[in-house]
């Protein structure tokens, strides 16, 4: 980032090790991983289905259920040890210093709350404030969001998809939080509406500086909208490195492979011409 | 530049979908409104666009699912309403495959691949009922779609998404299609492995000579697999043609909006924002201004044509 002072890592992942315990013993889906985010960075995660990207992304924030199980390394959030809260100091952690939007987050919303009470939940719950106080928040948060304020008495299933993803990330600013993990937050909407909520997501991010913990597995998306990069594979980290690096320069075989998993509608734009001599005309049906 | 008549043809279709009802009044929903193209054999063609702009309808007609309201669907030139009778809906529905999205879905969980396979071959006669003849078939369709012939013997759960999606596209094969309807099936797949299975449909065109309803509301698949694309939106086409010129040519504001959402990894996208502010506005004029039924086209060349804006 185009900040003065040296970037202190708001997040230092170090040797994070989650294994699932099976029938068949131990699988480890991350080994040994390091990585860290400074603050106001876009940090990305890139990999298959299946590569542990969305582990890490459980295991920072704690919420992973068994059979998954750290079961080593370090999570060094602001100078504190995640790995190592209680049950209670992670209650207080969650949301005020990490706050998560999962996949298909629109369905994380409770389907019997009208917004307001969902929106209420979260602020008094971690603050002292009182209802008034937390719809008057909440108000302002729907504002940041250009969601119109008269809709906090609607239920979830009133609002399209966007929509909802909007309204999960207005919660998540809720308590200003340091850090926000996006776990494929756009996956689920068309693209239209994908290029809203990242344009929405990057202005926030501009004006409130929080860091962005970045999950997706589309990498043109993600070397867009992220400072760095890791990519992922069999739950290693194999490449760490600036987005355009990762995007001119890819060092492993398997970002490699990676990109040319995919060939860019835009390549062919740039060297467009158009075929000489044809007249328009118009049609009526 | 027309081959031959079309496998399939669209002309005019409008349908109509009644809604409410019951104590409520009831409101007349156009889910489309004059659709027509048409897909010729060993082709593909992309129906492009978001949710609910009624792309899926349009394969749900083609499958007789649906009636239209009005306009024609003709398969080989023959209206597709006067196909009745036992005998004659099943050969239509023979030669009419589709492809779901979600290959977790479209597998019967307690039958293992080898029943998936066998079970089209005898329903529709293409195979003899004898065990060994059986086998084999099942065995060769699998090399076709590029899996093992050790898969006959696994259940769907012990596939990834885009082995059972292969799976999905041998039982087209089995029973002898002649055209698929492939309603986004790559958007529930890994990007890594999109193209593979992309690849294979691109061989079932051309090997085996199969025309192609590619639906999608991604333009990049759209633009590797389809030869010619449509672009749709709220029940209308409103640009279509050779895909290459649809895509490097966009003139409907609508095709324009879509083609720069989809991401640019070498623009920053810092960059993609200072020339953009106020994408979200743009965005809501853009769907209300092309909302309108229009019945004015420009050709804008021997194969690209745009719906003009009514008004």
């Amino acid at each position: 980032m185009n900040k003065t002072t040296d970037p202190r890592p708001l997040l230092e992942v170090k040797n994070l090790e989650v294994d699932y315990l099976t029938n068949d013993g131990a699988f480890s889906a991350v080994k040994k991983v390091n990585f860290h985010i400074n603050e106001g960075e876009v940090f990305g995660l890139a990999g298959e289905s299946g590569c542990g990207k969305s582990t890490i992304a459980f295991a920072v924030t704690r919420l992973h259920k068994p059979p998954a199980l750290i079961s080593g390394g370090q999570i060094i959030f602001d100078g504190t040890d995640v790995v190592k809260l209680t049950e209670t100091q992670l209650r207080e952690f969650r949301w005020t210093q990490i706050a998560m939007v999962f996949q298909s987050a629109m369905n994380s919303l409770n389907p019997v709350l009208r917004l307001e009470e969902q929106f209420c939940d979260v602020i008094m719950t971690h603050t002292d404030m009182t209802k008034e106080q937390a719809i008057d928040r909440a108000m302002k948060l729907m504002d940041i969001v250009k969601i119109p304020r008269e809709r906090i008495r609607d239920y979830p299933h009133q609002f399209s998809g966007g929509m909802r993803q909007r309204l999960v990330i207005a919660i998540c600013l809720a308590l200003n939080a340091k850090l926000i993990v996006m776990d494929e937050p756009t996956t689920a909407l068309d693209v239209v509406v994908q290029r809203e909520i990242l344009q929405q997501i990057y202005q926030l991010k501009e004006e409130f500086g929080f860091s962005i913990l970045f999950i997706t597995h589309d990498l043109s998306l993600m070397t867009q909208f992220c400072d760095r990069i890791g990519v992922m594979y069999q739950g290693e980290l194999v490449e760490v490195n600036a987005s355009q690096e990762i995007r001119h320069n890819p060092q492993h075989p398997y970002t490699q492979k990676l990109w040319s998993a995919f060939p860019s509608i835009h390549e062919g734009r740039k060297h467009y011409t158009k075929t000489e001599g044809f007249e328009e005309q118009t049609i009526t049906l | 530049m027309q081959p031959d008549t079309p496998i399939l043809e669209m002309r005019n279709v409008v349908k109509d979908f009644t809604t409410g009802g019951g104590f409520a009044k009831t409101d007349i929903f156009r889910a489309l409104n004059d659709i027509s193209f048409s897909i010729h054999k060993g082709r593909a063609l992309a129906l492009v666009g978001e949710s609910g702009c009624g792309k899926s309808t349009c394969a749900r007609l083609i499958t007789k699912i649906y009636e239209p309201t009005n306009g024609q669907i003709l398969f080989r030139g023959k209206d597709i309403t006067e196909i009745k009778g036992r005998q004659e809906v099943l050969n239509y529905r023979k030669s009419v495959q589709m492809i779901f999205q979600d290959p977790f879905g479209s597998l019967n969980p307690t039958h293992t691949i080898y029943h998936h396979l066998a079970r089209p071959l005898l329903l529709h006669g293409m195979c003899e009922n004898n065990k060994v003849k059986l086998r084999t078939r099942v065995e060769e369709l699998l090399e076709m779609v590029e899996l093992p012939s050790l898969t006959a013997d696994k259940y769907p759960h012990e596939l990834s998404g885009g082995q059972r999606q292969r799976v999905n596209m041998a039982k087209t094969l089995a029973v002898g299609a002649d055209l698929v309807l492939a309603d986004e099936p790559t958007s529930m797949l890994d990007v890594s492995i999109r193209i593979g299975v992309l690849d294979l449909m691109q061989r079932m065109k051309k090997e085996f000579n199969l025309g192609f309803l590619y639906i999608t509301h991604d333009l990049a698949t759209a633009h590797y697999i389809a030869e010619e694309t449509a672009v749709m939106f709220k029940g209308q086409i409103v640009e279509w043609g050779d895909t290459t010129e649809v895509i490097n040519n966009p003139q409907h504001p609508y095709t324009k909006l879509l083609i720069s959402a989809v991401p640019d990894p070498d623009v920053r996208f810092a960059d993609v924002i200072k020339g953009d502010l106020d994408y979200s506005d743009n965005a809501h004029h853009i769907r209300s201004i092309s909302s309108a039924h229009s019945q004015q086209v420009k050709q804008v060349n021997h194969n690209h044509f745009v719906r003009q804006l009514a008004g």
